[in-house]
C-alpha cells in the first residue's frame, strides 16, 4: 500500500461512453467534486458532468488578440509616423486604411498564440508525466476504452469505500495511481 | 449522449404549426397593408419619381437580399449535410420560394430603368466611349435577359428545396434529403453566378462608370448578414411565442444561429474593408469615385459610412462576440434586429446616394416601399407555411438536431 500522500486517486476503465457518462454523473450527484475523465474521443457533456468550470482560455485568447491589435498600430505608427516619417503615395504618415492589414493579422495571430499557448499554461503543458501514466491498462484509453478518475484530493475519496463505488457503477480494472 | 435522448423522430400530427385561422386572417392583412404602401407609395411619381424609384430599388434589392440569403442557407445545410439547423430550416425554406413574387415586384424597376439607369440613355451612350465600351452587355434586351435567368434560377432552387423539404414531413423518406444533398453544391454554383451578376446588374450598373470586381462578394455578404440574421429573429419568435416548443429549437440552435450571424458580420466588414483598401490605396478616379460621394460628397453620406464601421461591424462584432449573448433569447433577437437595420442602410448607403446627391432624405417613400414589398412578402411566406409542419418532421437527421450539444 501507498503512503497517502502518494495517491494520486483511483481509476477505473469503462467500457462505453454512456457508461462513463453514468459513473460520473452518479459520482457527481452523491458529492465527489475532482473527477476527471480520459477518454478516446470527445463525449459530449462530459465536462458538465465532471463538474469542470467554463474553460478560461477565451479570455486569454482576447487578450492576446488586443495585445496583437494594439502592438501592431503601436508598431506601424512608431516605425512610419515618428522613428523614420516617410510619406508614401500621397498617403498620411499615419494613415489607419494603410495599418489595417497588419493589425488585423497580428490580432489574429496573437488571439490564436494566446488560445494555444494559454490552454498548453492552462493544463500544464508541456510535461513529461502525469500519474495516469501509470495505470496498466492506458494504452486502451487511446483505442476503445474510457478511464474515469477519482482525485484522492476529493472530500470524499475514501480507500475502502470509493473502489467499492466505482465498481458498482460498472467500473473494471480498478488501480490507485500513484503520484509522480 | 443518450441521457439526452428525445423522442427520436416526431410523427407529423404532433408537428408545431401556426394555426391556421388567425394565420388566414394575418395574410389577408399583410396583402392590405402591402397594397396600400405601395399604391400610397406610388402617390410619389407625381412629385418625384426618381426619388420614388430609388426608394423602391432600395426595399426591393433589400428583401430580394433576404430571401437570397436564406435560400443560401438551405443550400449550405444540404451541401454541408447539417444535423444542427434541421429544426430552423422550415422558414428559410418558405422564404427562399418567394422568388416568383420578386420576380413580379421588379417590373417597377424595368418600367424605370430609364429613371434609375444612366447607361439607358442612348444619347448618353454615344457621346461616352467609356459607355460606349460597355454596351454590349449593359443594354436593355440584355438586362431584361438576365433578369430573367436570374428569377429562373432562384425560383426553380427555392421550388426545389421547399417541395421536396415538405415531401419528406409526409413520406420521411431519406431518399429525398439525398437527392437535395446531391443538388445542392451545384445550386451553390448557380447561387454564386446569378447573385454577382444580379449585383453587377442591379445595383453597381446604377454608376455605370464604376466597376469593383468584389461587388458581388459585397452584396452576398450582406445578403447573408441579413438572412441569418432575419432566421434568427424568426426563430426567437416562434419559440418564444410558444409556435415551436424549446425542446425543438433549442439554445443550441438559436447559440449557433448567432454564431452564424457573427461569422457573416466578420466577413462583411472583411470584404467591405477589402474593396474599399484596394480602391482608397490605388486611389484612381475611376474606382475612388464611389467612396468620394459617399465621404466628400456632402449630405447623411459621411455619417452613413461611418454608421455601417461602427453599427454594422464593431457593436454587433463585440456584442456576438462572447457565449452569454448568442444564447439568452432577447439578446439574440435584439442583434438579429440590429443587422436588419443596418442591413437596410447598407442597401440605402449603396443605392441613395446616386439620386440624392446632397439633397435632404426623404424617407416617406423609402419606408412606403421597404413596408410595401416586406407585407407582400411575409404573406407570401405565410401561405406557404399554411398548412405546413414549422419543422421538417420527416428530416433524418431530426434526431442530430434534438440532441446535438454545441460546446462553447
Amino acid at each position: 500500500m501507498l503512503p497517502e500522500q502518494r495517491i494520486h486517486g483511483l481509476a477505473a476503465e469503462f467500457d462505453t461512453p454512456g457508461a462513463i457518462y453514468r459513473a460520473a454523473q452518479a459520482l457527481r450527484s452523491e458529492g465527489y467534486q475532482r473527477l476527471d475523465a480520459h477518454t478516446p474521443f470527445p463525449i459530449h457533456g462530459m465536462e458538465k458532468v465532471l463538474g469542470l468550470p467554463p474553460s478560461r482560455v477565451p479570455w486569454i485568447c482576447l487578450a492576446g488578440g488586443l495585445f496583437g491589435c494594439a502592438g501592431a498600430l503601436l508598431l506601424q505608427w512608431w516605425t512610419s509616423a515618428v522613428d523614420y516619417p516617410w510619406v508614401i503615395s500621397g498617403k498620411p504618415l499615419f494613415s489607419l486604411p494603410a495599418f489595417i492589414p497588419i493589425t488585423f493579422e497580428l490580432t489574429v495571430l496573437f488571439a490564436a498564440f494566446g488560445a494555444f499557448f494559454g490552454m498548453l499554461a492552462l493544463n500544464r503543458l508541456p510535461r513529461p508525466h502525469h500519474p495516469v501514466f501509470g495505470y496498466s491498462r492506458w494504452q486502451r484509453v487511446t483505442d476503445d476504452r474510457f478511464l474515469l478518475i477519482v482525485e484522492a484530493s476529493d472530500p470524499l475519496f475514501d480507500l475502502e469505500e470509493t473502489p467499492r463505488r466505482l465498481e458498482q457503477l460498472g467500473g473494471r480494472h480498478i488501480e490507485l495511481l500513484e503520484e509522480e | 449522449m443518450s441521457e439526452h435522448a428525445v423522442a427520436a423522430t416526431l410523427s407529423l400530427d404532433e408537428a408545431p404549426r401556426l394555426e391556421v385561422e388567425r394565420l388566414d386572417g394575418a395574410r389577408v392583412r399583410l396583402l392590405v397593408a402591402g397594397v396600400a404602401a405601395l399604391g400610397l407609395a406610388a402617390l410619389g411619381l407625381l412629385s418625384d419619381p426618381r426619388q420614388l424609384l430609388h426608394s423602391y430599388l432600395t426595399a426591393y434589392v433589400y428583401w430580394t437580399t433576404l430571401a437570397l440569403g436564406a435560400l443560401f442557407m438551405v443550400l449550405v445545410h444540404h451541401a454541408t449535410k447539417a444535423g444542427w439547423s434541421v429544426t430552423v430550416r422550415r422558414p428559410a425554406e418558405a422564404l427562399a420560394t418567394s422568388f416568383p413574387l420578386l420576380a413580379l415586384l421588379f417590373l417597377p424597376v424595368l418600367l424605370g430603368m430609364h429613371e434609375l439607369y444612366h447607361w439607358t440613355h442612348h444619347d448618353a451612350v454615344a457621346a461616352d466611349p467609356v459607355l460606349a465600351g460597355k454596351a454590349g452587355y449593359l443594354n436593355q434586351p440584355f438586362f431584361v435577359l438576365r433578369a430573367i435567368v436570374y428569377f429562373s434560377v432562384w425560383s426553380a432552387l427555392g421550388r426545389y428545396f421547399y417541395r421536396l423539404s415538405v415531401a419528406q414531413d409526409r413520406s420521411a423518406d431519406p431518399e429525398l434529403t439525398k437527392r437535395m444533398e446531391w443538388w445542392a453544391p451545384l445550386g451553390i454554383l448557380a447561387f454564386a453566378l446569378t447573385l454577382t451578376f444580379a449585383a453587377f446588374d442591379w445595383l453597381m450598373s446604377l454608376d455605370p462608370h464604376w466597376y469593383s470586381t468584389i461587388w458581388g462578394v459585397y452584396v452576398f455578404a450582406g445578403a447573408a448578414v441579413g438572412g441569418f440574421a432575419l432566421l434568427g429573429l424568426v426563430s426567437v419568435a416562434l419559440v418564444h411565442s410558444g409556435a415551436v416548443g424549446r425542446d425543438l429549437i433549442r439554445t443550441e440552435q438559436l447559440h449557433d444561429l448567432g454564431k452564424w450571424v457573427l461569422a457573416w458580420v466578420i466577413f462583411w466588414a472583411y470584404i467591405a474593408f477589402s474593396q474599399f483598401m484596394l480602391q482608397w490605396y490605388g486611389n484612381l478616379p475611376e474606382e475612388t469615385v464611389f467612396y468620394h460621394h459617399r465621404w466628400h460628397g456632402g449630405g447623411v453620406w459621411r455619417a452613413l459610412s461611418v454608421l455601417l464601421i461602427a453599427a454594422h461591424f464593431c457593436l454587433p462584432f463585440l456584442f456576438l462576440l462572447g457565449r452569454w449573448s448568442k444564447r439568452r433569447e432577447a439578446f439574440l433577437a435584439v442583434a438579429c434586429g440590429w443587422m436588419l437595420v443596418m442591413h437596410y442602410v447598407d442597401i440605402y448607403w449603396i443605392v441613395m446616394p446616386n439620386y440624392h446627391g446632397e439633397a435632404g432624405l426623404k424617407l416617406g417613400t423609402d419606408l412606403l416601399t421597404l413596408a410595401g414589398i416586406g407585407c407582400l412578402v411575409a404573406a407570401w411566406v405565410l401561405k406557404r407555411l399554411r398548412g405546413q409542419a414549422l419543422v421538417p418532421v420527416g428530416d433524418p437527421r431530426l434526431p442530430e438536431a434534438l440532441r446535438y450539444d454545441t460546446g462553447v
